[in-house]
């Protein structure tokens, strides 16, 4: 009788330890999602999207996008300004093209790849945390939580990330990104945020290089007006025919 | 020279001017000036004297607008390329001229564009409409690829869309319909190709990321025609066959494969490319070697003929821009790009020979839309190999480019 009072009292435990887990991922999931809607706004709309590449002060390097963007999934960015200009990419998900100026086709790239300076092309199209990564709550430090994250498939931009985001309004405040093989290699902080959709949304993103302290990447989301995007503008074949004016 | 300096300087003013005009007309310029030395290789099989007569030097300047006039649904769009020779000689062309009707998710075009299909970098079996690039500028930059005529009409989803089009080839008797799917992970595409001489060809190809940072990418085309050079010779001299139909082997009769697979990597800020090429119409090493004995010979005996001129446009055509004619090739492409420069590597390997060219770009940016670039470009390999005996042993180019 007292071995069945054991084992009923082991499968309690473990179920209290299974049970007790689902809530916490559940309360991760909640906090990521509450820190992703500081990145997303619903619908279809078009955004302006603005990058600089500093070495200490210096600026290096500038250029502007036209942002076209559909849900959290979906997203366009023409390059109007810049050595760059006219090149197009597309992200769908998990996959991302590229048509480059002058070209007459999109080819596909990974996120990894990189927009300009420290920025990839995932920083910059793919806004949603939830959709890419699992989350875990490690610990409170401070006013902020600390999240760690990792990515649910081989497709998402990062494999690990350490995120921090405020107690209570979850508003991010910055990310630590990990190669596949450990490395810390770039820091995001999440500065500056403004009102669009009828709530604070960052606006301003500055991307550091762990590898060289001096470097950093700035994202500026200038401007932000819902608008109906052509179902065929994220048709890869139609991308090179897009009129970028 | 004078008329023609005025007539380059006048379309160089009118550009300018309209590309600052606030109008549904939006236009870019874009001006080139390249100067190039060539190292001619003395001892080339191909190269008997007084057939060509190369400039060892050389510089043009490229002049082309890209203008577009948007008319609620309908845009039209036209790049037309102006280039000045070294000599003060012009040469126009209309690089596309295009008519596009924008009905939802229905696309009809008319005229003349540049279409590119496929997966590939640098080879791209399934992209029949618009000629093969030059394997040692693959992205173009001398803007020598053209458009073809056609009409073609476009139904778009977000993740489907079928083209159906007919266009000029030698005459308009060719048919295209080309499907493109997106399955997730997989780009996938189709084509089914009917030319004008009746025989039909199909295509597929795909695409696809693994991990962060690994691009695949693979394309099959079934062919049933020689995809390179045909020339017919009507000179026959006393005794001796001189046909010929370039590359002297007679097309098989049933189909032939050409295959290409490939991969982009990248690693940190460099991008790597790797293709590998096969054409079941690609010669062999031995061939190749017959073929050249035989030009040579045909040359020797009629060197002024219709015949002889037709082979020496061949082989100048063969050897001064690296063809894929033989059956087995690799291209890898190193990349870094910088602020304010790229610089790039690419070799080109005949896996059937083991001649190889190596090409390099260093590109500076002066400004936004500025830059100055110096491409070396070098053939290797032993004699009677493709690149071992090429016209030229080597070319360095410099120039600058600017748009606006």
């Amino acid at each position: 009788m007292n071995r069945f009072k054991n084992y009923l009292t082991m499968i309690m435990l473990l179920l209290f330890y299974l049970v007790s887990d689902l809530f916490c991922a559940a309360d991760a999931a909640e906090v990521l999602a509450g820190i992703d809607r500081y990145r997303i706004v619903s619908g279809s709309f078009r955004m302006s999207l603005r990058i600089r590449d500093f070495d200490d002060t210096r600026l290096k390097e500038e250029a502007f996008f036209k942002g076209f963007f559909y849900g959290d999934d979906r997203s366009l960015l023409i390059c109007e300004r810049g050595k760059n200009r006219g090149m197009k990419v597309l992200m769908k998900g998990d996959d991302m093209w590229i048509n480059l100026s002058g070209s007459r086709r999109a080819l596909r790239i990974t996120p990894m790849q990189r927009l300009m300076g420290e920025a990839s092309n995932g920083d910059v199209a793919k806004l949603s945390f939830s959709r890419d990564y699992n989350a875990t709550i490690l610990e409170a430090d401070g006013d902020l939580l600390k999240l760690e994250l990792q990515a649910k498939n081989s497709k998402a931009t990062y494999q690990r990330i350490l995120l921090y985001a405020t107690k209570g309004s979850y508003r991010p405040v910055r990310a630590e990104f990990f190669l596949l093989s450990g490395k810390h290699f770039k820091t995001a902080y999440y500065q500056e945020g403004a009102l669009a959709d009828g709530r604070e949304v960052i606006f301003k993103i500055r991307i550091e290089d762990k590898l060289n302290a001096r470097r950093f990447t700035l994202m500026e989301f200038l401007g932000f007006s819902p608008d109906k995007i052509p179902e065929k503008y994220f048709n890869v074949v139609y991308l090179p025919q897009i009129e970028t004016e | 020279m004078g008329q023609r300096l005025i007539f380059a300087a006048a379309f160089l003013m009118m550009t300018i001017f309209l590309a600052g005009a606030e109008s549904p007309f939006k236009l870019d310029f874009y001006g080139h000036y390249k100067y190039s030395w060539l190292a001619m290789r003395a001892d080339s099989l191909w190269n008997p004297s007084g057939i060509h007569d190369l400039a060892a030097r050389d510089s043009a300047l490229l002049l082309q607008t890209d203008g577009r006039l948007l008319l609620g649904k309908l845009r039209l769009r036209g790049l037309p390329l102006l280039r000045v020779k070294h000599d003060g000689g012009l040469e126009g062309r209309l690089r596309e001229a295009v008519c596009n009707l924008n009905l939802g998710n229905f696309d009809l075009t008319a005229g003349k564009a540049l279409i590119k299909l496929g997966t590939g970098y640098i080879f791209s079996p399934i992209s029949v409409i618009t000629p093969q690039k030059q394997l040692s500028d693959p992205e173009d930059s001398d803007h020598q690829q053209e458009g073809v005529w056609l009409v073609k009409a476009d139904y778009y989803r977000e993740n489907f869309s079928i083209s159906a089009m007919v266009f000029r080839k030698g005459n308009w008797s060719n048919l295209a319909i080309f499907a493109f799917g997106n399955l997730g992970r997989l780009d996938l595409y189709a084509i089914v190709y009917y030319p004008e001489n009746r025989k039909l060809e199909f295509g597929l190809a795909a695409s696809g990321t693994a991990g962060e940072s690994v691009e695949l990418h693979g394309e099959l085309m079934l062919r049933s025609r020689s995809p390179v050079l045909s020339h017919m010779a009507f000179s026959v001299p006393d005794g001796e066959e001189l046909f010929v139909q370039w590359p002297l082997f007679q097309p098989p009769d049933r189909f032939y494969p050409e295959l290409l697979l490939g991969t982009s990597i990248t690693v940190g800020k460099v991008n790597l490319i790797a293709e590998y090429y096969h054409s079941g119409w690609g010669i062999s090493r031995r061939d190749y070697r017959r073929l050249g004995k035989h030009f040579t010979h045909c040359l020797e005996l009629l060197p002024d003929s219709l015949a002889g001129m037709n082979m020496a446009a061949d082989l100048e055509f063969l050897q001064s821009v690296p063809q894929a004619v033989m059956s087995d090739y690799f291209f890898a492409r190193a990349c870094k790009t910088l602020p304010k420069a790229s610089l790039s590597a690419l070799t080109f390997l005949n896996l059937a020979d083991g001649s190889f060219l190596v090409a390099a770009e260093a590109s500076f940016s002066l400004f936004d839309n500025t830059a100055l670039y110096l491409r070396p470009l070098l053939f290797s390999g032993k004699k009677g190999t493709q690149y071992g005996d090429s016209v030229y042993r080597g070319i360095v180019q410099t120039g600058f480019s600017a748009t606006f």
